[in-house]
């Protein structure tokens, strides 16, 4: 990898391919990545390390819990400004506005063929400056609500959270994102404005852009776009012991979802923690994998399970899919868990090949902008641009494998929602 | 109103912006979509072949797809294999639907070989191309069918695809647009082996086939990795024209399950073609209506009523009818119904609508033209309507003034909906 500098930005070259990564971590904490590529719509976003499992905090002396929604609640009305709607004005200006929360960030961006430093700086204003009033989040509530209800009946979405909710009961992780009809009851306009002013600072802060941008005039416009300070705001992180047991959730859904949920706490960064259980699960589980061939093969289900990791908790690893007997299947997935770390031998060429795949499907997704800013968004928590990754893929080693696996704890919670 | 054009008279004359395709004739009906570019780390490849869509045969072609999903001869675990070491590369067989047109798409995409450092492309042409001379076997089509029957079922067990799916269905009763080309449930157990191959061989003999080649890859490659796809062709066919039947009068039917949101989908056609000004008039038009976060539909049934948290719309170009598709509070259902005809007949168009309507336009035809997969879907509808001139999007959007949008609007005629009560959810 080579580096050069131009003035104040750094620039970094990807081995082999085109693709490079601009930064510049300003002083008061916040983080700026910008990904240049010749492409017709210009992609930009605004990233806040605040989603749905932050709900207790220290913030100016004093000790605050919120309720379930809040991270989600709080992403909701921030497009409502004393001046109308924020989505209004992006539309204005030619370019769509969205934004998503998951249990640990809200992500705000547009996409946009013009006026891209308009809409930049609109992105930057708008973020900064909470406008909530008590008799407008009624409507919001019920707007919510029918949000939470759409969820209930995504059988896969429902198998997750109840996987969750047995491998940690009451912790927010096992918490829906939305939180729940009851829960946002109890939100009002001083809950919202207490997380934005604990939560939407500056060193709680990344922005990225992708497009056919300009990293000097970005840097600029950001510098001179941010004028809030930052809190003193401590998040208060409790530990939970994983419980295990299995949940069913009644679904109208003929062909049952299931999620296994294990801790996987590995103690290295979450990023590449993140590698070495989708490594492992690809080695696995996928269908090259024996455990895939023993499910089909029994006729338990048609498609390999899918595989995933999320930091919260220490780490959790989760393995999903849909089958006619999702016990069964959960019982194969444990068995071949647990015989991996008490049996392990690592098949090499299974190596290998996993390890290229999760290099090659990171590459692929940095020719699309919206995938690249959305990735770069959950890298920067640890300061990692995507050749970084690249690299650190590649220095992934059997033995990591190994450990990784036998730091996942042999508890599982289990979800399964059909009929 | 249209029908559908003779798929070898077409001529696609390229605009300033496409000026990296090329077009090339292989074979009699088999043409080469090129496009030699440098900013993707990846390449992608993809073969289509077109055939009229038909209850009959709707099945049989899907699961001629779902066979070569598994590759060439149904080993899942050595494609797996043979996809890990080209880098994770994407190996699909997808059904598309076109109006009255069934496709089966196989596509490849793999990082590029100069970022592999590997000649990745080649193995994933040889996959190809195994693929297309394969036999479909006994072990193939009986996983297949289970594959094909699961899917289904998810589909089913989905409100709001099964809520546009009957909503067509009754809007199109007699239109091949109705037919679904994913397949039916009840007619897999009845389609043999030898049904099977002796479609897969007429198919590749006959039906008119696009190969499209994207990448840092040079002409004279791209057009010897294109033969390479071409299968013996005897006979080749053109494809009949797709002419619209759509039930007279109004559709209307509900039915309930067990959900705890109900679900509602309305249809509205348009008078407008599906190309030229009038197909973005058409597309101006879905956006005040149903585009963003500010739109009418938006507003009116989820800002101001909360009766909802998603409302949407599409505008299915191949019969220009607009889908109205929403997730209803439980009891809101009628209400939410007669506030989307409201909306829709009480909406007066003005310049800012149509301006703002007229920039999400131009993003969303830039976004298309940012993704392989949108610039394939783009050329097929342009062939499969017969579209012989392409002018720039941005002059075509510029020439639509307010009025043009309002006359739309009050030509739109409604047609059906269908509800999907929900038999759980709190009132």
């Amino acid at each position: 990898m080579h580096r050069k500098e131009i003035s104040e930005l750094v620039v970094r070259l990807d081995c082999g391919t085109n693709y490079e990564t601009i930064y510049k971590h300003f002083s008061n904490g916040l983080k700026l990545y910008a990904i240049p590529k010749k492409r017709k719509i210009k992609t930009a976003a605004v990233v806040f390390n605040a989603g749905s499992c932050d709900t207790e905090f220290k913030l100016d002396g004093g000790i605050y819990s919120v309720p379930l929604g809040t991270a989600h609640f709080v992403e909701h009305r921030m497009f409502e400004q004393s001046y109308g709607s924020v989505s209004e004005k992006f539309t204005e200006l030619g370019a769509e506005s969205n934004a998503f929360t998951d249990s640990g960030k809200t992500v705000y961006y547009f996409r946009t063929a013009e006026n891209f430093e308009k809409c930049l700086k609109l992105l930057l204003d708008f973020v900064q400056k909470p406008y909530f009033r008590n008799n407008e989040l009624e409507t919001e509530k019920k707007i919510i609500a029918s949000e939470i209800k759409m969820y209930a009946d995504d059988p896969a979405w429902q198998s997750y959270f109840a996987a969750l909710s047995m491998l940690y009961p009451n912790s927010p992780v096992s918490e829906e994102i939305a939180g729940s009809v009851e829960s946002i009851q109890k939100i009002n306009a001083d809950t919202l404005y207490t997380f934005h002013k604990a939560f939407y600072t500056p060193e709680n802060m990344t922005v990225v852009c992708a497009g056919n941008v300009d990293a000097e005039r970005i840097i600029k416009i950001t510098e001179n776009g941010i004028n809030t300070e930052n809190s003193s705001m401590m998040r208060i992180n409790r530990r939970y012991n994983a419980i295990g047991g299995t949940k069913k959730v009644a679904g109208s859904n003929n062909v049952p979802s299931y999620t296994a949920a294990f801790p996987a706490n590995i103690g290295c960064g979450k990023i590449k923690a993140g590698f070495l259980y989708r490594i492992l699960g690809d080695m696995l589980f996928s269908e090259s994998s024996e455990a895939f061939a023993e499910m089909s093969g029994k006729g338990l289900c048609t498609e390999a399970p899918s595989v995933a990791y999320i930091s919260e908790n220490g780490g959790i690893l989760t393995v999903s899919g849909c089958s006619e007997k999702p016990e069964e299947i959960v019982k194969i997935i444990n068995r071949t868990l647990q015989s991996f770390v008490y049996g392990g031998r690592v098949d090499s060429i299974a190596f290998d090949r996993a390890v290229k795949r999760v290099l090659g499907e990171v590459m692929k997704a940095l020719d699309d902008t919206h995938i690249c800013i959305t990735a770069q968004s959950e890298w920067n928590k640890e300061r990692l641009t995507a050749p970084e990754i690249i690299s650190m893929i590649k220095s992934i080693r059997e033995r990591d494998i190994y450990y990784a696996a036998e730091k996942t704890e042999n508890v599982c919670g289990t979800g399964i929602c059909g009929k | 109103m249209f029908s559908g054009n003779n798929f070898y008279e077409v001529i696609v004359l390229m605009n300033e912006n496409e000026k990296n395709m090329q077009y090339i004739e292989v074979s009699e009906g088999i043409r080469l979509h090129f496009y030699y570019e440098t900013d993707f780390i990846t390449n992608f490849v993809s073969l289509v072949w077109t055939v009229s869509a038909d209850k009959k045969t709707a099945t049989t072609v899907s699961l001629i797809a779902e066979c070569l999903k598994t590759g060439p001869d149904g080993n899942r675990t050595e494609l797996d294999k043979r996809l890990a070491d080209m880098y994770g590369a994407n190996f699909d067989a997808q059904i598309i639907q076109k109006g009255g047109r069934q496709l089966i798409a196989l596509n490849f995409e793999s990082i590029s070989d100069k970022a592999a450092d590997e000649k990745v492309l080649k193995n994933g042409i040889e996959l190809l191309r195994q693929c297309v001379e394969c036999r479909i076997n006994e072990k193939m089509l009986n996983q297949a069918k289970q594959r094909l029957k699961n899917r289904l079922e998810q589909k089913n067990d989905s409100a709001a695809e099964t809520a546009i799916e009957r909503l067509i269905d009754i809007v199109y009763a007699d239109d091949s647009f109705s037919v679904h080309c994913d397949g039916y449930a009840e007619d897999i157990s009845n389609i043999s082996v030898n049904d099977v191959n002796e479609l897969f061989g007429k198919i590749k003999a006959e039906a008119p086939t696009d190969i499209f080649i994207s990448g840092d890859i040079n002409k004279e490659t791209a057009v010897n990795y294109a033969e390479q796809l071409v299968y013996k062709r005897r006979n080749p066919q053109k494809l009949e024209a797709d002419d619209m039947n759509i039930t007279a009068g109004c559709a209307e039917k509900s039915e309930g399950r067990s959900i705890d949101q109900s679900r509602i989908a309305m249809a509205y056609t348009s008078d407008l073609e599906p190309y030229g000004k009038d197909y973005y008039t058409a597309l101006v038009l879905r956006e005040i209506l149903c585009g963003s976060g500010d739109s009418v539909l938006y507003d009116s049934v989820r800002q101001k009523e909360g009766l909802c948290y998603y409302i949407g719309g599409r505008l299915m170009r191949f019969r220009m009818v607009y889908i109205i598709d929403a997730g209803i509070k439980v009891g809101s259902e009628e209400k939410a119904a007669s506030i989307i005809e409201d909306s829709i007949r009480s909406t007066k168009i003005t310049d800012t609508m149509v301006n703002k309507a007229k920039n999400a336009v131009i993003r969303a035809e830039g976004e298309t033209a940012d993704k392989r997969t949108g610039r394939l879907n783009e050329t097929m509808n342009s062939m499969l309507l017969g579209i012989i001139e392409k002018i720039p999007v941005e002059k075509m959007i510029e020439s639509i003034s307010t009025n043009d949008v309002s006359k739309a609007l009050n030509k739109l005629e409604y047609k059906g909906k269908f509800i999907l009560y929900a038999q759980k959810g709190d009132k």
